[in-house]
């Protein structure tokens, strides 16, 4: 019989603790970091209590089954956040063969078996494990923690609590595999679950520190922390991101597929050849009504495209400015979906938005204007939201870069407040009102202050 | 068949059986009453050896009773090699005298004495071609299995270093050697080496590529499992640590069961420096191989999708350079690999006179030509020669970065870090997987052994790592 090593085994769960927070939809506070970790705890206990029991192999096949389908589209729903690929191209096409990408890449791990799928877990999750700390850090190295107190009214306790269960499903995987580790159940319990709590609450507080100013708006904080925790002010590693969820996704969906593949090999050994094919194939039938993916359509040419460098917003206008001397354009929407297709249309060329360096409001709803760049258009968060009375000439008359520096100056030196995208917007949510530095086509006028209602 | 007692029709037979070929010598005469025949190869022996040694010696035997009494004789009283087999049929006949040995047949005995004087032209211990290192020793393997057993030997002067000889191939009779030391190895994995070279049913062996298949696993795996070596110091220092070695006759490389991923990454020159230089060159080959691997596949998935990842003035600086580019970022990359590939391939088997115009020409076309034409951007072309440079720096695994580079560059230009990352898993599952004899090939990583990382991510003092006694049976499972 196939064992592996507790370390193999905490491995693997693990992956599959992490990826659901990584899918993890709706706010989160630190009542919530604190009820997943007692929650935990809890479990193990129980788990401590239960090592020894065997579960009927066909209740165990039918819920990893089930767990399987739910990691799966929880894959699907939060892929169209991260990039997948970056390039947005919707239609079922796309969606179905990023699927099969995916299925066939977690057929043929399972089908190499228990050992092998074990150890490139352990892999996969020290350099995830390394991708999370390198997150970490960059929040640690600018902290805010008055975002863990401004998230405290986005979950509870109870919600915590439960979310240790939901997120990670009940332990039939684990039980499941327990009988396989050679090294003993109640040591491979205890160093599952310690570093379950560990690897996960230190996940959820990374996510307050960077994102819970504003909680409130983010639909998966984990994934948005993740995009708006960037080492380096100059450039964006977001997308590095990517690469963590899909290693992820792949690997929990195989933990899954696998220890199912295992089951039924016990159930049918008549059909031990086709175990990985069947268990994956009910796998995806489980999640057949899932959210689809974007597809891949890049004509692979760099320079065709507009690099977005700065916005002015008002009601009724949208002024952009792009780099590499691109003339500026001024469109007669306020609407920033429909000035991006106007812009997109008049240049004819599609913009990139995530260069963003500088939005200018000016007569507008500055929070909504705020939340939609900074979701839907996925500024960089390095970016500096400012006031204007008049944004559209700031910006058409004023230079980019030069407007640009003063205002970085004026917030090293500080008499411009805090002007970052995700600093404003926080105090917008938090408190209706936020400082930020005011600017003409000259450079930086002065501190003042913006309201998150029109006018 | 077993040889006849009548001298004539044994001659006749071998004659039948080679065919009259022209290079077998039957020297018949006379020695101690007796008639008898002195069969060689031609161009195999060594005539003064042969005349010295066998000859003089041979022919001034006092008269013998009979056959078996001369033969008795000429064992007992003398030495006229240190290699005396035993000849009872004509296939061990024929397989003696064309690996340089002198077979002595006589009237009315069934069986013959050979003698080893092997003459034939070899070439000398050089310099190892494909491993070389600074602080080491500079000799390698030759393709003499003889000269090869004694240069390991040499290293190992003990006797728990134990040399088996066979031979394999069908229609070849190839020799072959499997060294190991005694105390290290376990007997079941000696005995599971044994049966996987006998089960081969090869004609011929004429590179280790024939007889590697039959040593690993028939599962599909990326990297090989066993490991080849042309050096004499290397294989010493895997003997030592409890591995088998097999030499073949012909080729002037060893075969080393098993072998890990790490190793790869590890040259004996790690051990002649100072352990930090040594971590420094170690992490290293690990970068460069990530580096040849993935930099083009990553540079195309960055560019085409996900631009926010470089800088602004990086990627301003891209689309400038892209500007003038008519094809896409992959089509452009396959293009400068597959330009990199042939001019490799061209390089390895051109005769050198050519050589130096090859260099000129691939420098014209895609150094100058084709960057001033727009056809490939600066840029690309870095990258691509970085990728290419880094690959060098790990030549046992060229073969494996040179696809993998093509299967990534595909993943990334199609699917971006996703299909980077898919790819990825894969390939990461496929690694694991690999398990030739029970030594899973990720081992110390995963398997992790703590104690293995003092050989692998960092090189501890020598002192330490000697004292610890490693051999790889530590990590069988």
């Amino acid at each position: 019989m196939n064992s592996i090593t507790r370390s193999q085994l905490t491995a693997i769960l693990l992956i599959t603790d992490i990826f659901s927070l990584i899918c993890l939809n709706g706010g989160i506070s630190a009542w919530t970091m604190a009820g997943y970790a007692v929650g935990t705890a809890l479990q193990m206990i129980v788990m401590l209590l239960l090592s020894s029991v065997r579960l009927p192999k066909w209740l165990s096949l039918a819920y990893l089954i089930f767990f399987g389908s739910i990691q799966l589209k929880r894959l699907w729903s939060a892929s169209d956040v991260t990039f997948i690929p970056s390039e947005a191209s919707s239609g079922i096409g796309g969606k179905a063969m990023m699927t099969i990408l995916i299925a066939a890449v977690c057929l043929y791990i399972s089908s190499t078996g228990m050992k092998a799928a074990a150890r490139s877990a352990s892999i996969a999750a020290a350099v995830g494990v390394l991708f999370l700390l390198t997150d970490l850090t960059s929040a640690l190295i600018h902290p805010d923690f008055a975002n863990i107190s401004a998230s405290s009214h986005c979950g509870t306790f109870s919600g915590g609590l439960l979310l240790s269960i939901t997120a990670s499903g009940l332990p039939v995987a684990f039980l499941t595999l327990l009988p396989l580790v050679k090294n003993g159940s109640i040591s491979a319990v205890l160093q599952y679950y310690s570093v379950r709590i560990t690897v996960c609450t230190t996940l959820l507080l990374t996510t307050l520190l960077v994102a819970g100013g504003i909680m409130e708006t983010l639909e998966f904080p984990v994934i948005t922390a993740a995009q708006l925790s960037q080492p380096f002010s100059a450039q964006r590693i977001d997308p590095l991101f990517l690469m963590l969820f899909a290693v992820f996704g792949v690997f929990s969906l195989t933990a899954q597929a696998m220890t199912a593949a295992y089951l039924f090999r016990e159930i049918f050994p008549r059909f031990r050849k086709w175990q990985s094919t069947a268990v994956i194939g009910m796998i995806l039938s489980g999640a057949a009504a899932a959210v689809i993916f974007t597809g891949c359509t890049s004509s692979g040419l760099v320079h065709d495209k507009l690099y977005l460098r700065s916005i002015a917003v008002s009601n009724d206008k949208v002024t952009m400015t792009f780099f590499a001397d691109e003339e500026s354009i001024t469109v007669g929407s306020g609407e920033l979906p429909t000035a991006e297709k106007m812009a997109e249309l008049c240049k004819g060329k599609p913009i990139v938005t995530g260069f963003t360096e500088m939005i200018v409001l000016g007569d507008c709803d500055a929070q909504q204007v705020l939340e939609e760049l900074l979701t839907e258009w996925k500024v960089s968060p390095s970016c500096m939201a400012v006031y204007s009375a008049s944004p559209h000439d700031t910006l058409t008359e004023g230079n980019a870069e030069m407007l640009e520096g003063t205002v970085k100056e004026a917030e090293k030196l500080g008499i411009a407040g805090k002007c970052k995208i995700t600093a404003v917007l926080s105090e917008l949510i938090n408190k209706g009102r936020s400082e930020t530095a005011e600017i003409n086509r000259n450079g930086f006028l002065n501190k003042t202050i913006i309201h998150n209602k029109s006018g | 068949m077993k040889l006849e007692t009548s001298l004539s029709r044994s001659i006749a037979e071998i004659k039948r059986i080679s065919g009259n070929s022209s290079d077998v010598m039957i020297n018949t005469f006379v020695t101690g009453g007796i008639h008898c025949a002195l069969i060689c190869c031609e161009g195999m022996v060594s005539a003064s050896v042969i005349t010295e040694l066998i000859f003089e010696p041979v022919t001034d035997i006092p008269p013998k009773k009979d056959s078996h009494e001369l033969f008795h004789f000429i064992s007992e009283n003398l030495l006229l090699s240190t290699d005396r087999p035993t000849v009872q049929d004509y296939d061990t006949l024929f397989r003696l005298i064309h690996s340089g040995f002198a077979v002595l047949i006589a009237e009315n005995i069934g069986y013959g004495l050979g003698f080893g004087v092997q003459g034939y032209s070899a070439r000398s211990v050089q310099e190892p071609s494909g491993e070389s290192n600074v602080m080491g020793a500079h000799e390698g393997f030759t393709e003499t299995i003889r000269t090869n057993m004694s240069q390991i030997r040499r290293r190992l002067k003990t006797p728990e270093l134990v040399m088996e000889l066979s031979f394999i191939g069908k229609q070849s009779h190839t020799d072959i050697c499997i060294c190991y030391m005694k105390d290290r190895v376990p007997k079941k994995l000696m005995d599971r080496i044994k049966s996987s070279i006998e089960r081969n049913d090869l004609e011929a062996v004429l590179t280790t590529g024939y007889l590697r298949p039959f040593l690993e696993d028939g599962r599909f795996e990326i990297f090989n499992t066993t490991g080849t070596t042309e050096r004499p110091d290397v294989l010493c220092s895997k003997l030592i640590e409890g591995r088998a070695a097999v030499l073949v006759d012909g080729i002037p490389y060893a075969i080393v069961i098993p072998r890990l991923f790490c190793e790869s990454f590890q040259t004996l020159d790690d051990y002649a420096y100072k352990p930090y230089y040594a971590v420094f060159i170690r992490w290293l080959k690990y970068a460069a191989f990530l580096i040849a691997m993935l930099l083009p596949a990553v540079y195309a998935a960055v560019v085409m999708y996900h631009p926010e990842l470089m800088n602004s003035t990086l990627m301003m600086l891209l689309v400038y350079a892209e500007k003038e580019a008519p094809l896409s970022i992959l089509t452009e990359s396959l293009f400068v690999l597959t330009m990199y590939e042939i001019i490799r391939e061209a390089g390895v088997r051109l005769p050198k006179p050519t050589g130096g115009a090859v260099s000129i020409i691939s420098g014209l076309i895609i150094g100058d030509a084709a960057v001033k034409s727009g056809l490939v951007s600066t840029p690309l072309l870095t990258v691509t020669a970085l990728a290419v440079l880094s690959g060098l720096v790990i030549p046992e695994l060229s073969p494996q970065i040179t696809v993998l580079r093509f299967a990534f560059l595909l993943a990334g230009g199609i699917f971006g870090l996703f299909g980077i990352s898919l790819l990825s898993c894969a390939v990461l599952a496929n690694i694991c997987a690999s398990e030739d004899y029970g030594f899973p090939f990720t081992a110390p990583f995963s398997p992790f052994t703590a104690k293995g990382m003092g050989d692998t991510a960092v090189r501890r003092d020598i002192k330490k790592l000697q004292s610890r006694g490693f051999t790889v049976e530590e990590y069988h499972e």
